[in-house]
């Protein structure tokens, strides 16, 4: 007979009551559902120990903060919710504030993320240009002439990247340097010039040399780049040595320096203490130098007596003409052959001697970028006129040779290898007063700096 | 679908948003991606509903199939939103379980829903003769009694040989192929071959001891199919438990912090 597979018979193969007994997949899915969360459950009380709260933690803390990682409290409030408060980071870090102007002062930890495993220096350039993409809070004032000025420089009203989003460097923008210290760079980088001690050729390194810290070229220095083809002459005669020159530096003290120099003839000691005017002082310092048989300095002169101040006073003169019209005058004239500004008379009358030369400031900013941090250290594999062409060029003073924005952007762009965030250049802690806490530790800046000591400054513009 | 399409977009929106307007994108902590997070635990939550929604048959708090589709749907949605809360980042070393946890219990449930397209048309195409999951061992026990039976009753020593060497142990055997009888090709060629050697009358008993190893083969089948259909429950459900203590204990810890 055939099988018959009726309703029937298939309903009485089924057990009625099979649902109510116990089945391998139920069975082992109860069973890791309870293991499921009791191993849950074990980490949970495992993460609440004193020594498992780190677990809590989003993320690494960076290498500093890490001897109190286990200690959620010593940065995080324990109120519900609410970023870590600022009072936490300034108990031990004084953090200057941005600027005075700023709208807003974000707090520190919106910019300084902990917990992500990465330096907390490393700030993105989004918290930058949340408020310099469109930078309205800044007060405007005029556009500084100079790098030297110290009013309030303009600023970007837009920076969002670089190099794309960001304005030319202030120092190319002006479009003029105006340091007021002529200078030919060409004509000094010629071959064998003529120097004092014969030939000689120069290069970059002749006079520009980096500071300790690497960062910034030290100020050229006349009496160590410049007197040894430049002294400061001032003789057409022949009545003292040749190559007797006048200090650098200060004018009044080159004119005492004169008349010393021309006080050569003894004068008596003694009668230094009763005269008042520098020549009469000279003259006595001289006379009695002399009188001691002393080793002159200056070669003696025979005057006859009585004729000696009107000697040193004519050529003193003499000597000052000569500073204002040519040894000066090639460096700190106006050029053209025109001599230095003549001097203001004395308001009282004046004395005898001539006012000592009118020499106006060089203005040479110490740093061509006050803003940016910058370092020649890192950029030493580069020649000089990799980034400075236009040097060895330059024929004149007002020719701005620090490098563009395109110059920095060859290697400072996206993918080009080189750094290119915000905080790479600038510092955001930059004022140095009003810090914001009691902290004992002090923030980097260009260097290290302890709180307590003064922060090292910048070299005033000569 | 449209609906978790489009809050999945809106979603993104607001992320893209938030990213743009907050300086350092959107962390775990910030306003949004607080609300990510509380979103995405909601809907985990509701998630876990809807095992309780099966226990409780009787209450008819809605068709099965519609909490069923929510419950695939919302999960869907949980992952950009649990992606958007962590703003991309596996954070520290609770939030990364959570992570791999999340990851688990999404790709078991699409795995799952993957077979579950798939699966039950071809369980509904092979095995015409399909039976309760649970009760296969008993038909196919019954199965067993009744062909021996059947091989007893025509008194035949080759039906009885047969049956003795073949059909028995297939019968207790897995169902699988590696028995000759596993395979239906070789069944059929085997019975053939034995309508040769038994007389006509005893050709209907054979045809229904052929029958039988059928049905042995389908159940065989049927319970496969069903081991797959079922499988990854055992890691969908469980880690799903572990899954929701952790997050809440998340949620505790990250408000007091």
């Amino acid at each position: 007979m055939a099988r018959a597979r009726t309703t029937k018979t298939l309903a009485k193969r089924i057990e009625l009551d099979y649902f109510h007994k116990p089945h391998a997949l139920r069975t082992w899915m109860r069973r890791l559902s309870w293991t499921a969360a009791g191993l849950a459950a074990l980490v949970v009380l495992l993460a609440l120990r004193p020594a498992g709260r780190i677990a809590w933690s989003s993320g690494g803390l960076t290498p500093p903060h890490a001897l109190f990682q286990a200690d959620c409290a010593a940065c995080h409030a324990r109120a519900a919710g609410g970023p870590v408060e600022d009072a936490a980071c300034t108990a031990c870090h004084a953090g200057p504030p941005h600027h005075e102007g700023a709208s807003k002062a974000p707090a520190c930890a919106s910019c300084h993320e902990e917990h992500r495993g990465r330096p907390l220096l490393r700030v993105d350039d989004s918290h930058c240009t949340a408020c310099h993409a469109d930078l309205k809070s800044v007060p405007r004032p005029e556009p500084a002439a100079s790098l030297t000025g110290s009013a309030v420089r303009s600023v970007a009203e837009r920076v969002v990247s670089f190099p794309g989003g960001h304005p030319e460097f202030h120092a190319v923008s002006l479009g003029r340097d105006e340091g007021r210290l002529r200078l030919n760079h060409e004509l000094h980088l010629k071959r064998d010039l003529k120097g004092l001690r014969g030939p000689v050729t120069l290069d970059c390194a002749s006079c520009h040399a980096g500071d300790a810290e690497g960062r910034l070229m030290k100020p050229v220095d006349y009496e160590t780049h410049c007197a040894s083809c430049h002294p400061l002459t001032f003789e057409s005669g022949d009545s003292l040595p040749a190559g007797t020159v006048v200090p650098h530096g200060d004018p009044a003290e080159a004119l005492r320096r004169l008349v010393e120099l021309y006080a050569g003839t003894a004068v008596a000691e003694d009668d230094a203490a009763r005269a008042v005017d520098p020549v009469a002082i000279a003259l006595a310092r001289q006379r009695a130098r002399r009188a001691r048989l002393e080793s002159p300095a200056y070669v003696p002169l025979s005057r006859p007596p009585g004729t000696e101040r009107a000697f040193v006073v004519e050529r003193v003169g003499l000597a000052v003409r000569i500073l204002e019209r040519q040894t000066c005058a090639l460096c700190h004239g106006p050029g053209g052959g025109e001599p230095l500004p003549a001097a203001a008379p004395p308001p009282d009358g004046g004395s005898i001697l001539p006012a000592p030369p009118v020499v106006p400031k060089p203005e040479i900013p110490p740093s061509w970028m006050p803003r940016a941090r910058f370092a020649h250290r890192p950029h030493r594999a580069l020649a000089c006129t990799a980034c400075h062409p236009a040097a060895g060029a330059s024929q004149r003073t007002s020719d701005v040779l620090v490098p563009g924005r395109e110059v920095c952007a060859s290697c400072h762009h996206a993918g080009g290898g080189a750094p290119v965030t915000c905080v790479f250049c600038h510092g955001y802690h930059v004022a140095e007063e009003n810090l914001l806490g009691p902290g004992r530790l002090g923030l980097p800046r260009h260097g290290l700096w302890i709180r307590g000591a003064s922060a090292p400054s910048p070299p005033a513009p000569r | 679908m449209l609906a978790t399409a489009g809050l999945a977009v809106a979603a993104a929106a607001a992320y893209g948003l938030a990213s743009r307007s907050a300086p350092g994108g959107v962390t775990g902590d910030s306003a949004a991606g607080l609300a990510f997070g509380i979103a995405a635990a909601g809907l985990m939550m509701f998630e876990g509903l809807l095992a309780a929604r099966k226990r409780k048959r009787a209450w008819r708090l809605g068709r099965a199939a519609t909490w069923m589709r929510g419950h695939i749907w919302l999960g869907v949605l949980a992952v950009p939103l649990v992606l958007f809360h962590s703003g991309f980042h596996s954070g520290g070393a609770i939030t990364t379980i959570l992570l791999v946890l999340f990851g688990l219990v999404t790709l078991s449930g699409l795995f799952g829903l993957a077979l579950q397209q798939v699966l039950p048309r071809v369980m509904t195409a092979r095995v015409e003769m399909e039976t309760v999951f649970e009760q296969i061992p008993q038909v196919v026990a019954q199965l067993r009694k009744e062909a021996a039976e059947r091989a007893a009753k025509t008194g035949d020593p080759v039906i009885a040989k047969v049956h003795r060497e073949a059909i028995e142990p297939f019968l207790l055997s897995d169902g699988g192929r590696a028995q000759r009888l596993g395979d239906a090709g070789r069944s059929e060629a085997m019975f053939a071959e034995l309508k040769r050697l038994v007389p006509l009358a005893h050709h209907e008993t054979l045809a229904d001891l052929a029958h039988i190893c059928e049905e042995r083969r389908q159940l065989a089948l049927q319970a496969r199919l069903h081991r797959w259909l079922h499988i990854w429950l055992l890691v969908h459900v469980p880690v799903s438990y572990a899954l929701l203590l952790l997050v809440a204990a998340h949620a505790v810890m990250t408000l007091l912090y």
